[in-house]
């Protein structure tokens, strides 16, 4: 079950095209980074020319794919985790109640961190008329950070709907495999 | 104590103006007006661009680092090609507070709530480059790849000297030299080149052109610095001054012996006269510094070309 | 107390199995709250961090791997090893180590060889009835090669934050590779000495007519580290570049010469690889930061002083310094570990004596074997997903490789610098 599977279904189909919108421009973006460096050699060895300053605009692409992308792994909740205990919790119950515990503590801090990002937003703008620029090209920071604030954004977004969703249908959901047994299986016969 | 100050710095360990620094923090320390000092060096807090940063925010006190234009485009007047001349340039503007390059950096950084405090220029940038230019005392086709940072204004001179340049980051510029993947940088003063290349024995040739500075600054979080008490403010003064006087000058002390060093290595050195340089620089002045009035300000170009 | 507080939050939020980012954005709480920090700077340092061209070698190693994995780049190495190795007993899962080593040369990092070179070889091992845990745990252990074997992504990595020579780093890394290869062929020769019921792989007509077949085949995957390493140490591109251009490489490969890509596929990997991108970059974009407010409390000092109140005898030091990086190993995925350990070890390791060169190929060891020491072991789960054998069949084999095999690597490499050393001097000096 996907996570908007559970949500109200036109909510649900909101959702799910904000991921899919996600998913194309971090495959966009992750396809371009390649792409540049070989541009890069090729400019310099064949045309003898460069790509001046190519990281200036790169940076801040790789930053929009670090964050949206990470995003969506917090909605298919494939982030990296340590599972030493999950072997210990059998019961549907026991196994609801530690992910709904985890997904909690999460977004908690998912949102402390949103704050920060919203510091960081503000305090850049509020820095008018100097604000940070590349310097060959003057692209502000501001761009960056907006992924940054985005993707933050979206990670407390869906953990906030994990919680929803296991809130919602309680302990009876857990009819499916485990994460674990997700990664044994692979994650097609899983989701 | 009544404060501790953090102080970052970002230059190796092994670099001489750290044991310069050392001694400013026991001069500031031994003045006994209530200040420590809690130094963080050789970039552990992170690069010169980040330091700034944190000094803004107040996360470090006081920082030895260079400045980068990524802060205020106006900065990038330290990048002007040709505007420190010489040994001379260099004393005028590491001994006199009120020389016009320091009033700059002063009023620009104090719009980022920074107290300037004094410059330290470490020495004039020329090109290391493997093979020897085509033309390596005028302008034309030099048939060399040198890398550029990224400076529009760096580019552009080494472009008008006729180069071909690339954009590389400075970690992998010592392996691409190496490899020949570019034919050299201009990066360095005399004593860069020689520890980051020739001690390693790679590269053969420096082009002295001294058309670019080193500067690092000094300087402090602007709201700490209010706070500082008349007297602490004299001696944090006075000890970060002498303190650039002395990097500046030693560094300039080292450079003689750095190209006895860099000859011994077996690299040729290409000089120039001071008519070849005065003839690279007008052409340079009239054709690069023009397009940089947007930038700087055509004010600050003003009070610069004075 | 900020320091202890901050370890003790940091380990049971790990352990607890909150993901990553968000137990050290804990960290940076606890932080912020009994700190003297300004919190605006907070997440602008993570930027400045990762703001370098340098650490765009992760992402691309990850989708070159992905891209290889999908492409089916791995088939003929596979085949190679298998003829070299495979017909006497214990030889095929010998060669699985074999072909790891040799894929070491194209792909960056461990994932990848474990994805490509597991999914092929496995099934091969079953068919002959090789015991499987064991085998799904020597494709575990084998895969960090991937890593150690140079081009490297922690080498790349680590080179960057100490301002190391990149080639020295990977010259050091290899020595370390290779001497892991030869120690798991023998662990695994040795493991196997009363294997019954294995089956030998058997090959119709002349071997070398066989192995002539595979090398042609394996013609454009042996032409990967060719292109890469021949243009990093012959002057066309830097190793990033080079990180770049293999990605793109293996794209008509993978759709033209090997054809296991399709643009379906094309697209599904790209978004795939994305995830696992944005995973990986956000969750080093926090420990970096946490790493830098960590360094405000001198950790750096109280670390040292720790080990040195203990010893200041370097071999005692260095003993210590391995079992910090091997517990850091247990609960970190390498990059995350990588960063921490060079940001905060290095300086301790250094005070030693030792070459930061040395240090790669030590640190390149341990971060290799925490990838496969429980409890955080990201390529046990992989392997256990990519083979189908439960990572509780894995455990004992398992630790049978990284006592025989990896735990002596590490001593090697950490005790005799000779051994890290000397490509890197030969070359260098
Ligand atoms: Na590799
Ligand atoms: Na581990």
């Amino acid at each position: 079950m996907e996570l908007a599977d559970g949500l109200p279904p036109r909510f649900g189909r909101l959702v799910r095209k904000l991921v899919t919108a996600k998913l194309a421009m971090s495959a966009i973006a992750t396809l371009i980074l390649p792409l540049t460096f070989l541009m890069v050699v090729i400019f310099r060895y064949i045309l003898h020319w460069d790509l001046f300053a190519y990281e200036e605009w790169l940076l801040p692409i790789s930053f929009w794919l670090y964050f949206l992308a990470c995003g969506v792994g917090s909605y298919q909740d494939t982030q990296i985790r340590a599972d030493i205990l999950e072997s210990y919790f059998k019961s549907a119950r026991a196994i609801w109640l530690r992910r709904l515990c985890l997904h909690v503590v999460e977004t908690l801090i998912c949102f402390v961190m949103l704050y920060w990002t919203y510091l960081l937003l503000d305090s850049g703008i509020a820095q008018y008329p100097y604000w940070q620029k590349t310097i060959a090209l003057k692209i502000p920071f501001f761009v960056a950070h907006l992924g940054i604030f985005l993707g933050v954004f979206f990670m407390a977004f869906y953990g906030l709907l994990h919680v929803y969703v296991l809130v919602r249908f309680g302990p009876q959901m857990i009819r499916e495999p485990s994460p674990v047994q997700c990664k044994l299986m692979g994650e097609e016969q899983c989701c | 104590a009544d404060v501790t100050l953090k102080l970052a710095g970002t230059l190796p360990e092994a670099h001489a103006s750290n044991r310069v620094l050392e001694d400013m923090i026991a001069e500031i320390e031994g003045a006994n007006v209530g200040i420590d000092i809690k130094f963080f060096p050789a970039g552990q807090l992170g690069s010169g661009e980040e330091l700034l940063d944190d000094a803004k925010f107040g996360n470090v006190d006081m920082v030895h680092a260079s400045v980068y234009a990524v802060a205020d485009p106006r900065i990038d007047f330290q990048s002007l090609p040709f505007l420190v001349g010489g040994a001379d340039d260099i004393r005028k503007i590491t001994q006199n507070p009120n020389a016009e390059y320091n009033k700059l950096y002063t009023e620009i950084l104090e719009q980022h709530g920074i107290k300037h405090l004094s410059t330290v220029v470490e020495g004039l940038i020329g090109a290391v480059a493997t093979k020897m230019p085509a033309n390596p005392r005028g302008i034309g086709n030099q048939k060399t790849t040198l890398r550029v940072w990224s400076s529009q204004l760096a580019k552009s001179t080494m472009d008008l000297l006729g180069y071909q340049t690339t954009t590389m980051n400075w970690a992998e510029v010592f392996p691409a030299v190496q490899a020949g993947t570019i034919d050299g940088a201009i990066c360095c003063t005399p004593e860069l080149a020689y520890t980051a290349f020739a001690a390693s024995d790679v590269g053969s040739v420096y082009l002295d052109y001294a058309a670019f500075t080193e500067n690092q600054l000094i300087y402090m979080n602007g709201g700490k610095w209010a706070k500082l008490s008349e007297k602490q403010k004299e001696v944090i003064q006075t000890a970060a001054s002498k303190a650039a006087r002395r990097m500046s000058d030693e560094a300039l002390e080292r450079t003689d012996v750095i190209m006895g060093k860099l000859k011994e290595k077996g690299w040729e050195i290409v000089t120039f006269t001071p008519e070849e340089r005065a003839a690279i620089k007008a052409v340079v002045k009239e054709k690069i510094w023009p397009s940089v009035a947007d930038v700087i300000g055509q004010d600050f170009l003003d009070r610069l070309s004075k | 107390m900020l320091l202890g507080l901050s370890i003790f939050l940091v380990v049971a939020l790990l352990i607890a199995g909150v993901a990553v980012p968000m137990a050290f954005g804990g960290v940076l709480i606890l932080i912020a709250l009994l700190g003297d920090h300004n919190i605006s700077a907070f997440m602008g340092t993570g930027h400045w961090k990762m703001n370098t061209i340098i650490i765009l070698v992760i992402p691309l190693f990850i989708v070159a791997g992905d891209l290889m994995q999908r492409g089916k780049i791995a088939g003929p190495i596979v085949a190679i090893a298998e003829l070299l190795l495979g017909r006497i007993k214990g030889g095929l899962s010998g060669a699985c180590v074999l072909a790891s080593a040799m894929f070491g040369a194209i792909s960056g990092s461990g994932a990848a060889t474990l994805t490509c070179i597991g999914s092929i070889m496995f099934p091969h091992l079953r068919r002959n009835r090789y015991p499987e845990g064991f085998s799904a745990a020597l494709l575990v252990c084998a895969s960090p090669l991937g890593l150690l074997i140079p081009p490297s992504g922690a080498q790349l990595i680590y080179a960057w934050l100490t301002q190391q020579s990149v080639l020295k780093c990977f010259l050091a890394a290899l020595a370390a590779g290779l001497l892991l290869t030869i120690f798991l062929i023998i662990v695994n020769f040795v493991m196997l000495r009363n294997a019954k019921n294995i089956e030998l792989t058997k090959i119709d007509g002349s071997p070398f007519v066989a192995l002539g077949k595979s090398t042609f085949n394996a013609v454009p995957a042996i032409l990967m580290p060719v292109v890469i390493l021949g243009g990093i140490y012959g002057g066309v591109m830097t190793p990033t570049e080079a990180a770049g251009v293999a990605a793109i490489y293996s794209i008509p490969v993978g759709f033209w010469i090997y054809k296991g890509l399709t643009w379906k596929i094309f697209w599904e990997t790209l978004k795939e690889s994305s995830v696992t991108i944005g995973v990986v970059m956000v969750m080093i974009f926090m420990v970096l930061i946490v790493s830098k407010f960590l360094i405000f409390e001198d950790v750096p000092t109280i670390a040292r002083n720790m080990i040195y109140s203990v010893s200041d005898n370097p071999v005692v030091v260095l003993l210590m310094i391995n079992v910090v990086m091997i517990l850091i190993g247990m609960l970190m995925d390498d990059f995350s570990g990588l960063v921490l350990s060079a940001s905060l070890l290095t300086p301790i390791a250094v005070s030693t004596g030792m070459d930061p060169v040395h240090f790669a190929a030590v640190l390149g060891v341990n971060m290799g074997m925490g990838n496969i020491t429980p409890p955080t072991a990201p390529l046990l789960f992989l392997g256990s997903r990519v083979t189908g054998v439960s990572v509780q069949a894995m455990m004992k084999p398992t630790l049978i490789f990284i006592t025989f095999a990896w735990l002596p690597t590490l001593m090697l490499i950490t005790y005799i610098p000779q051994i890290p050393m000397f490509l890197p001097n030969f070359f260098f000096e």
